[in-house]
């Protein structure tokens, strides 16, 4: 496995007037959770939007697994082993959760471009499925559509497709909003495993969760790093408590 | 009652109901027949895109003329035993008319598919129903093929061993190559071709995002519903004998979705439902009043408003969950 994992060197985005990357660098490393914290519109979500490739980059470059990724369809980004789950829940609604899954098993398991076998006929792909839906604990809720799904159960819906893709890294857009307590508690547990498989970029505005979690954290302000480190260092920088944890200077 | 046994009756009133009128020698009954299923042929092609891919085209009746335009070329020149460019004679064989309309109407599809599916929403409405117009202006303007006026074709085109003059003959080429499309629209709509495609319809950024290139499967879709219509409009040219630019025109999409749409979007048989009802509001109340389309509007609007998975969704009472 290479390392690092994902590696951003000087990326900058411009909308018009309001700069929200200013040349920006930063490092996922194999078996980390690297959290980006910072307040509201410091450019966390463009960020993730350009390493996914639905936003492109005005400059600088993102390499996955060695491999510089600008030119990349989002599709194929995400074909060659980057997982995201998103800030609100993004489902195929009319579909359950089996069949949530099993579309995510096709598309990591060959072509999509077979027009005649049934795909709901191929007991491999079902079990696939299945067994996924098993991880998250969803597999008594398995012929539902989605949009029968509670909050947190969409969550965890999300969370089993992104498992569910084989990936090399997880782009986690804000996966504890609007969770409870102990869905929080449960999904923490959850990040812990997953870390394992692979490293897991997570952005997050539950302190508690992130400081529980995170081996590394960048903090984001008005699109530029303010500060980057350990858990600790994080906590007793004064900027980033003065920017964001909201303690007077 | 469930739609699988609604859509067998449907079949079986759309095979039986046109032998029992030939077997009174009530041929007018048949060719009405034989234009429900040639019509709900072109639905079906036009469901793909609209029912399970989402998109919004109006401008399937490019791709119904093409079909109809392609027949009545190649038949007027085999008739008149003038080759369309050196070396290349027309034909009156329905086996080799069929899959030439359907190549062009591919190949035009895929112009027209990568122009518009870049957009979505309104635009791809416009994209699409832009480029049928520009079609239908260009045929009226073509004096070779009769312009405004349209092509006669002479004699109806021929198929190996039938009589395709006799209309219960003609009907059971459509009414088969019906079923044989339904059979496989309906595979494709298991298959992860179709898993894929209907996910698209929900939500493309999550399809996506798992790996599946959006532009790819809808494309595809598109093309594949282009020949189907294409298909339907060379059997519209046979049953008239007769084919005019207004198969081109943005009525001819219109209809062709309000079958779509009257029949219940994304129901498999909806197409067979919507044009059966269209046609036989036609025929009915065409014969009672000329203002029969005023019915109709009401009857869609009613289906849009009370019923918005159609007439299959009202008659089966099973809704598809959403």
């Amino acid at each position: 496995m290479p390392n690092p994992v994902i590696e951003i060197t000087n990326l900058s985005k411009s909308f018009g007037a309001i700069q929200a990357t200013q040349d920006l660098s930063l490092t996922l490393n194999f078996g980390e959770i690297h959290a980006l914290i910072g307040p509201n519109g410091a450019g966390k979500s463009t960020l993730i939007k350009q390493i996914t490739g639905y936003i492109q980059p005005d400059q600088g470059q993102i390499r996955f697994l060695g491999q510089a990724i600008n030119q990349l369809s989002p599709a194929n980004r995400a074909k060659s082993g980057l997982a995201q789950t998103f800030q609100v829940s993004s489902l195929i609604m009319e579909y359950s959760c089996v069949d949530n899954l099993l579309l995510v098993v096709q598309a990591r398991s060959g072509s999509s471009f077979s027009f005649f076998a049934a795909v709901r006929d191929d007991q491999r792909l079902l079990a696939q499925a299945h067994n996924y839906l098993e991880q998250v604990g969803l597999s008594e809720r398995h012929h539902l559509p989605a949009s029968a799904l509670s909050h947190g159960e969409r969550r965890q819906l999300e969370i089993a497709m992104a498992l569910a893709l084989e990936p090399k890294a997880f782009l986690l857009d804000e996966p504890m909003a609007g969770m409870d307590p102990a869905g929080v508690k449960n999904l923490i547990e959850r990040l812990k495993e997953m870390r394992l498989q692979a490293p897991i970029l997570l952005i997050e505005h539950d302190m508690a969760a992130v400081f529980a979690l995170a081996d590394r954290i960048t903090v984001l302000d008005y699109g530029r790093i303010i500060a980057t480190g350990s858990v600790d260092s994080i906590r007793n920088n004064e900027q980033v408590q003065t920017a964001y944890l909201g303690v007077a200077p | 009652m469930s739609e699988k046994y609604l859509n067998r009756i449907m079949i079986a009133l759309l095979v039986g109901l046109p032998w029992l009128a030939h077997w009174l020698d009530e041929p007018y009954y048949v060719s009405l027949a034989t234009r429900i299923a040639i019509l709900a042929l072109a639905g079906v092609g036009l469901n793909l895109a609209l029912g399970l891919g989402g998109m919004v085209s109006f401008g399937h009746a490019a791709f119904f003329g093409i079909g109809g335009y392609v027949t009545g070329i190649l038949a007027s020149h085999a008739f008149n035993s003038e080759p369309i460019i050196s070396g290349f004679m027309g034909t009156t064989h329905m086996l080799i008319i069929w899959p030439l309309a359907m190549l062009i109407a591919a190949i035009v599809a895929v112009f027209i598919g990568l122009l518009s599916l870049r957009t979505s929403g309104v635009y791809f409405i416009m994209i699409t129903l832009a480029f049928a117009q520009m079609i239908y202006y260009f045929s009226i303007s073509w004096p070779t093929y009769g312009g405004e006026d349209g092509l006669p074709i002479y004699v109806r085109n021929g198929f190996p061993g039938l009589n395709t003059l006799q209309p219960i003959q003609f009907f059971m080429i459509c009414c088969t190559l019906l079923l044989i499309t339904l059979w496989g629209v309906s595979r494709l709509q298991n298959s992860r071709f179709g898993n894929a495609l209907q996910a698209l319809r929900q939500n493309e950024t999550r399809v996506t995002s798992i790996g599946i290139n959006p532009l790819g499967i809808k494309l595809t879709a598109f093309v594949i519903s282009a020949t189907i219509t294409a298909l339907a409009g060379s059997l519209f040219a046979d049953l008239n004998r007769f084919v005019s630019p207004t198969m081109f025109s943005w009525h001819t999409s219109g209809e062709i979705m309000i079958f779509v749409i009257l029949g219940g979007l994304g129901r498999l048989y909806g197409p067979l439902a919507g044009a059966g009802l269209f046609i036989l509001c036609e025929a009915l109340l065409g014969g009672w009043t000329e203002y029969w389309q005023f019915f109709l509007g009401l009857l869609l609007l009613g289906v849009v408003l009370f019923a918005r998975g159609g007439l299959i969704g009202l008659l089966s009472r099973e809704q598809k969950n959403a």
